[in-house]
């Protein structure tokens, strides 16, 4: 549905700075459908990229393509302007205008846009995109009047009304209070698939990525990372720096001593600080190099006999140096051969600080990435 | 698929490429005319010959008047600035900080200043203090038995009414500048100590310093490049300064007009102006640093005048008194048949008959026509201009939308008379010369730096994704203009319109340069009745045009008061 080529976009070099590389030829498919999230920090490129795809900012370099019509070819200096490329967007500020009540909000894509509908079937699409949001009684109140949930409602409706190929959604949530946010959360994606519209949305914030996307692609320094459902990027990151912006990991320095062939999979044989700790996951990583080995704080189970030894588990012992009680989990420090690791425990397991205590780690839950540059 | 400029996203480069066309032909079309005319030989005419000489450069040089001119010049802007900004800050600071009552009357009635022409206010000031018969005078030697001292034809008397012209400008700048600074700066001075000397002296004051000096540079600009007010008073006084130098040698009263020194000369007054506008911008620059506006709304702390309320209440009132006496005195002229000192025996002659027979003259009748299609065609051409020269120099990248930037600023450097006269010299061999077309192609090459700050400055303050979000609804360029940012803006858009207005309305320098007689507008005619002179004649006149920009400007200040009031 949406094809991207190795989109570029350089800033010219400004009062004598360097020129700023906000994108570095990233490619990346969207399928018909999806609900696809640009996920990074700010200043990673994806707002960028947003704004390419909507046309609102032109790309140095790259191509694009919006079902079978390519918006922007910087080869054949095709540019399609933003008008006409039948989108949907839902902004940061949500870009209400004031001046207008929320169903001429919401009519503006019907009457001004591409494809011009009769006055009666306006009235109708608009109502019924209003009675999607919830917010049909508020037809003729004027934008001003809104709280932040209802203006977000009210741009959703407008970038929904008028069916676009592609909708477009740029930090939705990120203007909401916190409560507000996790219903809406599900609404919008709920809304959304109901409707069958592929999405894309761009967030700093990992649970809005993982709760709402199909696909999640992590962005850092103008680049796609790594490009994944939620579940795979989770658990099988392919860089430390995708490993520690999607939830928490520890990241242990090493080198992979040897890889074996265990059972039909690849076992890898990863020397750290800690002692050695082998992996079973796909890793780019050849024997002999260096690399990072990711643990998340929730892989550890604590294991009660010190003598028993499951299979295909590392055995991971220390002291536990430092623990918070917070309620739904237990937070805590061990220290294995003065490395401290970040574990995270069931509220229920009794664990004193000062005590030795023994963690089994399965294969499958320790992922070696490249050492960063 | 058409193929375009990779810069110019969202927006046609053809309609940026035209828009960038007419500004250039506005702007720069004249200048280079300017530039050939001054390098013309004596007696020719542009596009008579292609001799380029430095004669007349050479004539300013060896002239020891060219020192005078300057020396006049200075001494009458920095005079009219000094005796300006003083009134213009005290009462700015009255009404902002202060208790006073009648606050909000000053401020709407300085606001509608900008209806009155000054040549209108010279009219006035020449019967109020002139030698002979001048009203002051008259009472003087009535109570005191001896000739009265003042006389108009001075540079001090000058200086005063350009001062007070200059000053609600001023007062509006000033005001701004009070009102944006964030009491709690004043209130920490005091918390930790300060008492109210020290806290003005110390914290207050250098506050304001860079603001003030620039409102000063600012209006110094303005006062050079003026003319009407040199013209009206200064050349019975034999104060030559350079703008009315300017306008002598193009239209001198005998002989042949000398265009090549004329633009020789308007030439050194752009120089001046330039300069000026650069120092301008240097003092601005540096006065970001000092920049106390929050985006934090306040009130700024208001003085308890107490016991000083009444002499301030006093003074205030003598000051508006001094502003409308010149309208007043106008007033009681336009109801005589011929012009004499206001007493009981006069007032038994008042009627309506001198209004009555000037508008019964076919050429009144003619050049209220004209005003009234300058002034509208003028302010609403200028304002569509503006409004899409705003919208791609804030929205568009790359070099287009830059130099459109900059064409459009650049005219506020240009003295009117400058280009009052470049103006004359292009179209001159044109049909366009004698027609109230030319007079408009004027007026918006003059306005269009303040419409398009005004628009631009308004745009700033709107969030970008409103108009991108009408993008990508899948709007126009042009619907998204008309639909969502013209809607968004129409108080500051209304607010330029009406400046725009007035100020066509009121000018003398472009219809007066320009002028024939098929395209006399109000301002011509009044001057030439007051030339003749027909003083009830030219005053009547006075009083219609001023009665009617008030018609205009008041009700609509006070709408676009309410409006933006009820959107805060």
């Amino acid at each position: 549905m949406l094809v991207i080529e190795n989109l570029e976009k350089t800033y010219a070099a400004r009062g004598g700075g360097q020129p700023v590389h906000a994108l570095r030829g990233v490619n990346c498919t969207v399928k018909q459908g999806d609900f696809f999230a640009l996920l990074g920090p700010s200043g990673c490129g994806k707002t960028t990229m947003l704004q390419s795809i909507a046309g609102l900012e032109t790309p140095t370099g790259g191509k694009i393509r919006i079902g079978d019509k390519t918006v922007f070819n910087s080869d054949k200096s095709i540019y399609v302007p933003t008008s006409q490329r039948m989108l949907g967007m839902v902004f940061q500020s949500y870009a209400i205008w004031p001046h207008m009540t929320v169903f001429d909000n919401v009519a503006f894509p019907l009457v001004h846009g591409r494809h011009k509908a009769p006055r009666e079937e306006v009235r109708k699409r608009v109502m019924l995109a209003l009675e999607r949001v919830k917010l049909a009684d508020f037809a003729q109140r004027l934008a001003p009047h809104l709280s932040g949930g209802q203006q977000q409602r009210v741009a959703l409706a407008r970038a929904i009304v008028h069916e676009p190929r592609l909708l477009l959604l740029d930090e939705p949530l990120s203007n909401l209070d916190a409560r507000l946010r996790d219903t809406m959360r599900e609404d919008l994606r709920n809304l959304v698939k109901s409707l069958g519209i592929t999405t894309v949305f761009v967030t700093h914030d990992q649970v809005e990525a993982m709760g709402m996307a199909d696909q999640v692609a992590v962005l850092h320094g103008g680049s796609i990372v790594q490009i994944g459902a939620p579940e795979e990027i989770y658990f099988r990151p392919r860089t430390a720096f995708a490993a520690n912006f999607v939830g928490r990991s520890n990241t242990l320095p090493g080198r992979v001593t040897s890889v074996e062939r265990v059972g039909g999979q690849n076992l890898l044989r990863f020397q750290t600080a800690i002692g050695e700790i082998c992996s079973s996951v796909a890793s780019d990583v050849e024997a002999g190099s260096e690399g990072l080995c990711i643990i998340r704080p929730q892989a550890f189970s604590p294991v009660p006999d010190r003598t028993a030894t499951e299979e295909c588990a590392n055995a991971i012992g220390g002291v536990l140096s430092a623990r918070s009680f917070l309620g739904d989990t237990v937070e805590a420090q061990l220290t294995v051969r003065d490395t401290p690791l970040r574990i995270v425990l069931n509220s229920y397991d009794t664990v004193m600080t000062g005590s030795e205590m023994r963690f089994s780690v399965p294969f499958d839950r320790c992922v070696i990435v490249p050492a960063e540059r | 698929m058409p193929r375009r400029r990779a810069s110019d996203a969202g927006q046609p480069w053809i309609a940026q490429t035209v828009v960038l066309l007419i500004v250039a032909a506005l702007v720069i079309g004249p200048l280079l005319m300017l530039f050939r005319t001054a390098l013309l030989p004596e007696n020719s005419l542009p596009f008579e010959t292609w001799e380029f000489t430095l004669s007349n450069f050479a004539t300013i040089v060896t002239d020891p008047q060219v020192l005078v001119l300057l020396f006049n010049t200075a001494v009458y802007a920095l005079g009219s600035v000094v005796f300006g900004l003083v009134i213009a800050t005290v009462l700015a600071w009255l009404v902002e900080r202060t208790d006073m009552p009648g606050r909000t009357a000053i401020r709407v009635a300085l606001f509608t200043w900008m209806a009155v022409p000054p040549v209108i206010l010279g009219f006035g000031w020449i019967l109020l203090i002139n030698p002979g018969s001048g009203i002051l005078n008259a009472l003087w030697r009535t109570l005191a038995g001896t000739d009265g001292p003042l006389t108009i034809y001075s540079m001090w008397a000058l200086i005063f009414i350009t001062g007070i012209s200059v000053t609600p400008t001023a007062f509006v700048m000033i005001g701004g500048l009070f009102r944006n600074m964030d009491p709690q700066l004043e209130n920490a001075g005091y918390v930790h100590g300060g008492n109210w000397l020290s806290v003005a002296r110390r914290i207050t004051l250098p506050l304001l310093t860079p603001g003030l000096l620039s409102v000063g540079i600012y209006v110094f600009i303005a006062v050079v490049q003026t003319f009407e007010l040199p013209l009206i008073v200064g050349l019975t006084a034999r104060i030559p300064v350079l703008s009315t130098r300017i306008y002598l040698l193009s239209s001198p009263d005998v002989g042949v007009p000398n265009y090549g020194l004329s633009a020789a000369f308007g030439l050194l007054l752009l120089v001046v102006a330039v300069l000026l506008m650069l120092l301008y911008f240097r003092v601005v620059g540096a006065g970001e640093k000092y920049r106390v506006v929050s985006g934090k709304s306040f009130r700024p702390r208001q003085t308890e005048l107490g016991r000083w309320s009444i002499p301030a209440m006093i003074g205030t009132a003598l000051l508006v008194l001094l502003m409308i006496l010149p309208l007043l005195v106008l007033l009681w002229t336009s109801f005589l048949r011929f012009y004499e000192l206001p007493s009981l025996d006069a007032l038994s002659r008042v009627s309506l008959d001198t209004y009555r027979e000037v508008l019964a003259r076919g050429a009144v009748q003619g050049a209220i026509l004209n005003t009234v299609i300058l002034v509208f065609v003028s302010s609403t051409a200028t304002m569509c201009l503006a409004a899409v020269v705003a919208w791609f120099s804030q929205r568009g990248r790359g070099w287009i939308a830059r130099s459109l930037d900059v064409l459009s600023f650049s005219p506020i450097a240009i003295p009117p008379i400058v280009m009052a006269m470049a103006i004359l010299l292009l179209y001159l061999r044109t049909p366009l010369y004698g027609s109230v077309a030319i007079l408009i192609l004027g007026h918006m090459t003059i306005y269009l730096a303040f419409a398009t700050r005004t628009l631009s400055s308004a745009l700033v303050q709107l969030h970008k994704e409103l108009a991108d979000a009408a993008m990508v609804s899948g709007a126009s360029w042009w619907t998204t203009l008309t639909r969502v940012i013209i809607p968004l803006i129409w108080p500051q858009a209304l607010n330029g319109w009406i400046w725009v207005l007035a100020h066509s309305a009121r000018d003398l320098t472009i219809p007066l340069l320009l002028m024939t007689n098929s395209n006399m507008v109000m301002s011509t005619v009044m001057w030439t009745l007051w030339d003749v002179p027909d003083l009830p004649g030219a005053a009547a006149l006075s009083t219609l045009l001023v009665a009617a920009l008030l018609c205009i400007v008041v009700p609509l200040q006070i709408l676009i008061t309410r409006k933006s009031e009820r959107a805060m």
